[in-house]
C-alpha cells in the first residue's frame, strides 16, 4: 500500500519528435510530457476547402459550415490539459500468496487538482511475468475535482518477485488537441513463495558417503541399526555388542557390528539458462519452473532425511548456497529457489558459461559431495560438464524433465538427440530420472531405484 | 543445437500490459481476429463508441439529402468509417471521414441550406471526433477497460461545441439578412480577428 502525490509540471518544447501512435511513446518514470495529437487539423483543412467551394459556388450554407470548421480549429487551439494533481494508492489483497492464488490489486485514484479533469487514461504497470485474470488494469474517465475512481482486478500469482511497473497515466484537455503522459514509479511487490514439499520422495542417492551419521547405508560397519557383519572381539568393544549365542556355540568372542547409516552432502545444480527454459506446447509449463519443483521436491526429502544439501545454478547469475542441514537452511533454501535473480526469466541472449560455473563448483563443493543436477539436458555442454564433474568424484545423478515435443520433423530430432544424452550419460553410469511432462517426479524417480534405468 | 527447434516459453509468459500495447500498436493486429492467441491484447474500440460515430454521421447524411449524389457519397464514407472504427483502422477512419465530408460539400454547393449545411457539418466533425476518440483509447487500453465515462464526455463536449457555434453561426447569418449589417460586420471582424489571433498562436 503506498500514496503517491503525482504532479505534472508544463516542460519546454523540446520534445522528442513523436509518432502518430501515442502507444508508441516511451516516457522515463517521473517524467511528464505534453504532445500535440494534431487531431483537429483535418477539420481546419476541410474548413478552409468548405470556405474556397463557398466563394466560388457563391453558396452561403458552404461559408457557415466553413466558420464552423473554424470554431473548431480554434476549440482544439484553446483548450489545453489543466494541471494534473493525482493521488494514486494501490492495494495488493495478498502480498505473500502461494502459487496459483488469485492476488486482487485494486487502484484508486483521486483528482486532488482544482480542476476536473475530462479525459484520464490509466494503465497500471502489472508485473512482468504476471498474467491479468480476471478485470481489467486499464481505465478511461472523467474525474471532477476531489472525486476518485478504483480499478480492480485479479492477477494468478506464479513463483518470484513480481515488481509492479511505473504506472502509466495519460490526460488529454476536453478537446483531446493536447496529451500530457506521466509515469508514475510506486514500487509495489508481491512475492510468491513456493513451500517446500512434505518430503515424500525417495531419491535415488549414488552409494558414497561421507563420516556424518545420516539415512544412506553405508557399505561399513560400526554404529548402526541394521546387522552388518560379525568380527572377532577386540579389546574396549562394549558388552551389549557382544554376540553372546556365537560366544556360546564356538568360545571365541564375536562382536555384531551394525551397518553405518552416513550423510551425504549434496548439490543442487539447477540448468537455468534462458537457452534451456524450452517446453513441449503452450500448456505445458516451463521447464525452468518443472526444474525448480524437482529441487523443491528433492531439497525437502534430502533435508528430513538428514543430508547437508546446497544449490548452485547455471546462470548469468552467481547463485550458491552453501551445503546444510539445518533449519534456518532450508528456510535459507526455500527463499533462494524461490526468488534468486538466477532464476527469473532472464536475458535470451546472455552467454553462461557452463564450464566456468562448474568449475566453480567443483571448487566450493567438498571433494566428495554428490550432485543432482536438474537439466533439460538440451545441449551438448550440459552433458560434457556432467560427465566432467561425474569424473572428479562428484557422483552426479541428473533429474531431466523432457522438454521436447514429436510434432515437427525437427523437434523429433531434438528428442531424438536428447534421448541420446540420456543414454550416453547412463552408459557412463550416471543415473538419469527421464521426466515426462505429464508423469509425477517420484514416478520418474521410481524407475532408477527400479535399476531400469542405470 | 537442438534447443533452437523448440519453443521458449519465455515469451509468453511476458503480460506486462503497455509492452503488449507496443508489440501490437500497428492497426493489422486487430484485423484478424483469428489468429488472436491466449496473449493478444484486443485493441477493438468500445461498443459505446462506434455507436456515437454511426448516430452522428446518420445526422450527417440525413442533412445532405438535397442532393442525392452527395447523400450516396457521405453514406459511402460513413460506412468506410464504421467500419474503419469498428476495426480499430487508422486508415480507414480517414477514408471515410473524407467521404463524409466530401459529400458534406457536394450538398453545400448543390444548393443545401445553411441550416442543413450546418448540421451535416456538425455531425461529421462529431462523427470523426467520436470515431478517432474510440480507435485511440482502444489503441491505449484496449477492449476490456471500463471507457464510457471518458467517451460519454468528450463526445458531449464536442457535440456542445458544435451546437453552441452552429446556433451562434446562424443567428449571425439571419442578422446578415434581415437588415442589421452593423452587428454582422461586427461580427464579422471579430471573427476575423479571432482567426488572425489564432492562426498567429
Amino acid at each position: 500500500m503506498s500514496g503517491e502525490q503525482m504532479a505534472f509540471h508544463e516542460m519546454g518544447a523540446e520534445f522528442p519528435e513523436f509518432d502518430e501512435t501515442p502507444t508508441e511513446l516511451v516516457v522515463g518514470p517521473g517524467d511528464a510530457a505534453d504532445h500535440q495529437t494534431k487531431r483537429w487539423f483535418g477539420v481546419s483543412a476541410f474548413a478552409l476547402l468548405a470556405l474556397a467551394v463557398g466563394v466560388f459556388t457563391a453558396q452561403g450554407g458552404l461559408l457557415l459550415a466553413s466558420a464552423l470548421g473554424m470554431a473548431f480549429s480554434g476549440y482544439g487551439r484553446l483548450t489545453s490539459p489543466p494541471p494534473v494533481n493525482l493521488a494514486i494508492e494501490r492495494t495488493i489483497s495478498d502480498a505473500r500468496p502461494n502459487p496459483a492464488d488469485e492476488v486482487t490489486v485494486s487502484l484508486t485514484v483521486t483528482n486532488d487538482g482544482d480542476r476536473p479533469l475530462p479525459d484520464l487514461r490509466l494503465v497500471d504497470g502489472v508485473p512482468d511475468r504476471a498474467a491479468v485474470t480476471g478485470g481489467s488494469p486499464r481505465i478511461a474517465t472523467a474525474l471532477r475535482s476531489g472525486e476518485s475512481t478504483t480499478i480492480q482486478y485479479t492477477i494468478a500469482a506464479t513463483r518470484g518477485v513480481h515488481e509492479f511497473e511505473p504506472l502509466t497515466a495519460i490526460v488529454r484537455d476536453v478537446s483531446g488537441a493536447t496529451e500530457r503522459i506521466a509515469s508514475v514509479e510506486q514500487g509495489d511487490a508481491f512475492a510468491c513463495e513456493p513451500d517446500l514439499p512434505s518430503p515424500t520422495l525417495d531419491v535415488p542417492l549414488r552409494p558414497q558417503t561421507t563420516q556424518y551419521t545420516g539415512r544412506t547405508p553405508a557399505d561399513a560397519g560400526g554404529d548402526g541399526v541394521e546387522f552388518y557383519a560379525t568380527r572377532e572381539y577386540r579389546m574396549g568393544d562394549p558388552m551389549s555388542r557382544i554376540d553372546w549365542n556365537q560366544t556360546a556355540k564356538t568360545g571365541d568372542m564375536r562382536t555384531v557390528e551394525h551397518r553405518v547409516e552416513r550423510s551425504v552432502t549434496v548439490a543442487l545444480l539447477i540448468d537455468a539458462r534462458p537457452s534451456a527454459d524450452v517446453s513441449p506446447g503452450a500448456g505445458a509449463g516451463s521447464t525452468l519452473e518443472r526444474n525448480l519443483e524437482a529441487a523443491r521436491e528433492v531439497a525437502a526429502s534430502l533435508l528430513a532425511e538428514g543430508h547437508a544439501v546446497g544449490l548452485a545454478a547455471f546462470s548469468e547469475h552467481d547463485c550458491w548456497l552453501p551445503p546444510a542441514a539445518s533449519d534456518n537452511h532450508r528456510i535459507e533454501l526455500r527463499e533462494t529457489l524461490a526468488t534468486h535473480p538466477a532464476f527469473s526469466p532472464g536475458d535470451e541472449d546472455a552467454d553462461v558459461s557452463v564450464f566456468s560455473v562448474a568449475q566453480r563448483l567443483r571448487q566450493r563443493l567438498p571433494s566428495d559431495a554428490q550432485v543432482i543436477l536438474f537439466s533439460p539436458l538440451v545441449d551438448d555442454f550440459v552433458f560434457r560438464t556432467t560427465v566432467r564433474l561425474d569424473a572428479h568424484g562428484h557422483r552426479t545423478t541428473v533429474v531431466s524433465p523432457d522438454p521436447t515435443a514429436a510434432d515437427t520433423s525437427g523437434h523429433r530430432l531434438a528428442s531424438v538427440e536428447r534421448r541420446m544424452r540420456i543414454t550416453r550419460l547412463r552408459r557412463r553410469g550416471l543415473p538419469v530420472a527421464d521426466w515426462a511432462f505429464d508423469e509425477s517426479l517420484a514416478h520418474a524417480m521410481a524407475r532408477i531405484r527400479g535399476g531400469r534405468s542405470v | 543445437m537442438s534447443d533452437a527447434t523448440l519453443e521458449s516459453t519465455a515469451d509468453s509468459t511476458a503480460n506486462d500490459p503497455v509492452a503488449d500495447d507496443h508489440r501490437t500498436a500497428d492497426s493489422a493486429a486487430t484485423d484478424d481476429p483469428t489468429g488472436a492467441d491466449h496473449w493478444s491484447f484486443d485493441q477493438s474500440p468500445s461498443t459505446l463508441g462506434v455507436a456515437t460515430t454511426i448516430v452522428a454521421g446518420l445526422v450527417a447524411v440525413a442533412a445532405t439529402t438535397v442532393s442525392a449524389a452527395a447523400a450516396v457519397l457521405s453514406l459511402a464514407g460513413l460506412l468506410i468509417l464504421a467500419v474503419g472504427v469498428r476495426r480499430g483502422s487508422n486508415r480507414a477512419h480517414k477514408f471515410g471521414t473524407a467521404g463524409l465530408f466530401a459529400g458534406v460539400l457536394l450538398a453545400g454547393a448543390a444548393g443545401a441550406s445553411p441550416a442543413a449545411m450546418l448540421v451535416a457539418f456538425g455531425g461529421a466533425v462529431v462523427a470523426w471526433d467520436a470515431g478517432e476518440n474510440a480507435i485511440s483509447l482502444g489503441h491505449q487500453l484496449g477492449a476490456g477497460a471500463p471507457t464510457r465515462r471518458a467517451t460519454v464526455v468528450h463526445v458531449a463536449a464536442t457535440a456542445v461545441v458544435a451546437s453552441v457555434v452552429g446556433v451562434l453561426a446562424l443567428v449571425v447569418y439571419d442578422l446578415s439578412r434581415t437588415g442589421q449589417p452593423t452587428t454582422a460586420v461586427a461580427l464579422l471582424l471579430v471573427a476575423a480577428l479571432l482567426f488572425i489571433w489564432l492562426l498567429d498562436d
